[in-house]
């Protein structure tokens, strides 16, 4: 029996708000939200687009935990109505997202849950995040040693003595 | 989290393992004599082969690594981030993505594979380096920054010809140009671009070739040449041209004629910036204007002009600006001829006429004369609520009356209803003032929402006097309130009536007071500002050139003034023992008492 998890207050619909979704998240907790909501999201609007065309109305399954969810909609609530060039489809890709100050706020937690972030928003087609957490990984790991990046990143050196000297070595390192 | 190594059962077991795997060779020596070194070296093959396994184990921890396991497309991004900074300051990428791509086996295979990296080439850089650079891009369009330095170039002459060899892949050219480089730079410069969007190129002095490009750069968007000497305006090059930035300052190179800039000029429709810097054709004085010479730019949003006052206006007169209004920077020269001032006029007349055009910076320079203002960049086109002012003259001329009016001209021009900050500068501090407190509450008497200013040297005097409305007209009579200009209230009228924060820098109280005549009773409203005013602003004031004495007598009588006092002086400061360098002192309500009077006329 899957939970019913309600929904916070920035994501409950208003006299005149749009149609709502239904998300349901990998560990099976199902979470209400406005469509308007997550229209930032290339994915979701192209799920939404493929229920208008069957004339029904379908949960939407994501692979990632509803904690995860929850923050991707904290982001989407916070720019509705917002235009921010990354998401346009129209726009030419701008190379990065600007650095936006509620970003940082937004974007200041653990390094998995960063990752898990930039993973959904990846997932979810919600490019201005996956810039906004690209920029917060770059930020963590710049002007840092190979030793202190791989502790902050919580990887192993898993090169071989003649990986370390090779000649794509010398060009990256 | 460290574990008991007696606890542990993977520890247990791999000591286990290594014991009986190292007693095997103990027994084995037994039998066959080994010697030590023969054993050692057996050791040290278990070793290697131990730190295979270890390695193993590495690429499995990272297999379960958040990290190492994002997505390519995921990784690219971060490794542009990583690179930010090293593009803005065009260094080389050792310390941006590609020391991130040391992380793991994995994100090395990503940044190795991912193009999009290795198409931004610095130069000078060595052959091994660009030869990967342009192998690992493979068919993306370049981006080359070629910023010699002066050793470095001497260095690499080779490096430029592998990178440059591939212009024809180029997109963004940032270029510069050092001694002994002219001759690669033009051949450089007359290569066909034909995927060139962006070029840059700074040639300190060096002249441009005849046709930029080979004529074929059909994709060019954005050109900046800087400190040019001379500019191939015939290039057939500009169709595609958004932004053009022709800068020949200090180049001395003749001018060019007006047939051949409106020629090319009239070629960029798309144009949205010109910036034209001591380029600008010659008009003669009466040069007739036709219709047809009028060059009409749906886009344009900024232009910056710098050159003789005639030129300016005449490039200006030939530019139909379009409704959506334009930025416009102007930088003004003369000969140094008496009527220097004079030719501005009719400029500044033309841009306050044209409503559309927003003047956020100007600059006038003469052999004898400067003034300049700046607005704030960060401002929006459409309105200056942060516009900072900032008004510059050096040596005075005896026409002082036309700085004057050029000054209520910018300030009519500009539009200053909605200033905030102002800063005034007087370059020669012992100057007469040439405004008079009348002429400032003329010129800034629509200034309503001026919050913050800043104001120095001679024009401290005038200006206090305007604040606390108290100045003599030219008959030398006192005015204690406005009583022209319509607007002023007889009860409560404060000019400046939301200032918040004044700052007096630079004043020579000394000077004033013995020089000018100005009396302390007269000279203190003035500077602590409207007394009668509802709230009083605070005062900033640099007391550095201020008699001591009345430094003192400032402190005992202010509440709103903060005092700076430069302490380098050791003797003084040990005198007074005051270090303090922003005091805030209570004031007393009858700050004008005589006391003050009789401690300034006994220094």
């Amino acid at each position: 029996m899957p939970t019913i998890v309600s929904v916070d207050d920035s994501t409950v619909p208003g006299e005149g708000s749009s149609r709502l979704l239904l998300l349901v998240s990998s560990d099976n907790k199902h979470i209400v939200v406005e469509e308007d909501i997550m229209s930032r999201s290339r994915f979701i609007s192209k799920q939404v687009e493929g229920f208008e065309a069957t004339s029904q109305r379908h949960a939407i399954l994501l692979p990632f935990s509803s904690f995860v969810l929850n923050k991707v909609i904290e982001y989407c609530s916070h720019y509705r109505g917002y235009y921010l060039l990354e998401d346009d489809p129209d726009a030419a890709p701008p190379g990065r997202s600007p650095v936006r100050e509620w970003d940082q706020e937004f974007l200041d937690v653990d390094r998995n849950m960063l990752l898990r972030i930039i993973k959904a928003a990846h997932y979810l087609e919600i490019k201005s995040l996956v810039g906004s957490c690209a920029r917060a990984i770059a930020d963590m790991i710049r002007g840092k040693t190979t030793e202190e990046m791989r502790e902050i990143l919580g990887v192993e050196n898993d090169f071989t003595p003649e990986e370390e000297h090779s000649p794509s070595s010398k060009c990256t390192g | 989290m460290t574990r008991d190594s007696g606890t542990d059962p993977a520890a247990e077991f791999w000591s286990s393992a290594l014991l009986t795997r190292t007693s095997i060779l103990d027994e084995d020596s037994d039998t066959n004599a080994r010697s030590n070194a023969q054993i050692q070296e057996l050791l040290f093959t278990e070793r290697t082969a131990l730190a295979q396994t270890l390695l193993s184990l590495d690429a499995q921890i990272n297999a379960h690594s958040p990290a190492a396991r994002l997505l390519p497309e995921i990784l690219a991004h971060i490794f542009s981030y990583c690179s930010e900074n090293d593009l803005a300051m065009k260094r080389n990428h050792k310390r941006g993505w590609i020391g991130a791509a040391q992380a793991c086996r994995r994100w090395r295979h990503v940044a190795l594979d991912y193009s999009g990296l290795w198409r931004h080439i610095i130069l000078p850089s060595s052959r091994e380096w660009m030869e990967e650079m342009f192998s690992r891009s493979k068919t993306r369009p370049l981006v080359i920054s070629w910023i010699p330095a002066s050793n470095s170039w001497q260095r690499g002459p080779g490096d430029k010809d592998l990178a440059l060899t591939d212009l024809i892949r180029v997109e963004e050219l940032h270029l510069g140009h050092y001694d002994g480089t002219v001759e690669s730079l033009h051949s450089v410069l007359q290569s066909p671009a034909p995927l060139l969007r962006v070029a840059e190129i700074i040639l300190l002095g060096a002249t441009c070739p005849p046709v930029l490009f080979d004529g074929s750069a059909p994709r060019l968007q954005r050109l900046w040449m800087r400190r040019c000497s001379g500019f191939p305006w015939t290039s057939p090059i500009f169709s595609n041209i958004v932004f053009l930035r022709v800068d020949q300052q200090g180049a001395h190179t003749p001018p060019p004629s007006i047939s051949q800039v409106f020629g090319a000029l009239s070629t960029m429709r798309a144009l949205q910036t010109l910036a034209l810097i001591d380029c600008l054709p010659q008009f003669p004085p009466g040069f007739d204007i036709t219709d047809s010479f009028v060059l009409a730019y749906t886009s344009l949003k900024a232009v910056a002009l710098s050159g003789p006052v005639l030129d300016c206006t005449g490039v200006l007169r030939h530019i139909r600006i379009p409704n959506s209004g334009i930025q416009l920077t102007l930088g003004c020269t003369t000969s140094g001829a008496a009527n220097d001032f004079d030719v501005i006029f009719p400029l500044l007349t033309f841009v306050h006429g044209t409503s559309k055009s927003r003047l956020i910076s100007f600059e006038f320079k003469s052999q004898s004369r400067s003034l300049s203002f700046k607005a704030d960049k960060s401002s929006p086109v459409a309105d200056y609520p942060r516009l900072s002012l900032s008004l510059e003259w050096g040596e005075i001329s005896p026409t002082l009356w036309t700085v004057v009016d050029l000054i209520r001209e910018l300030c009519r021009t500009l539009s200053v209803e909605r200033l905030e900050d102002l800063t005034m500068t007087v370059a020669d501090e012992h100057s007469r003032p040439p405004f008079l407190g009348s002429t400032w509450l003329e010129i800034l008497g629509s200034a309503k929402k001026l919050q913050h200013a800043k104001v120095s040297h001679s024009a401290v005097p005038s200006f206090c006097q305007a604040l606390a409305h108290k100045f003599k007209n030219q008959d030398g009579l006192w005015y204690d309130q406005l009583n022209e200009g319509a607007e002023a209230e007889a009860d409560g009228f404060f000019f400046l009536p939301h200032m918040t924060f004044l700052s007096l820098y630079n004043v020579d109280c000394a000077h004033f007071f013995e020089e000018e005549e100005l009396d302390l009773e007269e000279y203190l409203p003035m500077v602590l500002g409207a007394r009668n005013a509802g709230g009083a602003p605070w005062v900033w004031m640099d007391m550095t050139a201020c008699p001591r004495a009345m430094a003192e007598a400032l402190r005992e009588v202010t509440t709103s003034l903060e005092v700076y006092e430069e302490s380098d002086d050791e003797d003084d400061s040990e005198d007074d023992g005051s270090t303090d360098m922003n005091q805030h002192i209570e004031i007393d309500e009858d700050i004008f008492d005589d006391d003050i009077w009789d401690l300034y006329s006994m220094m």
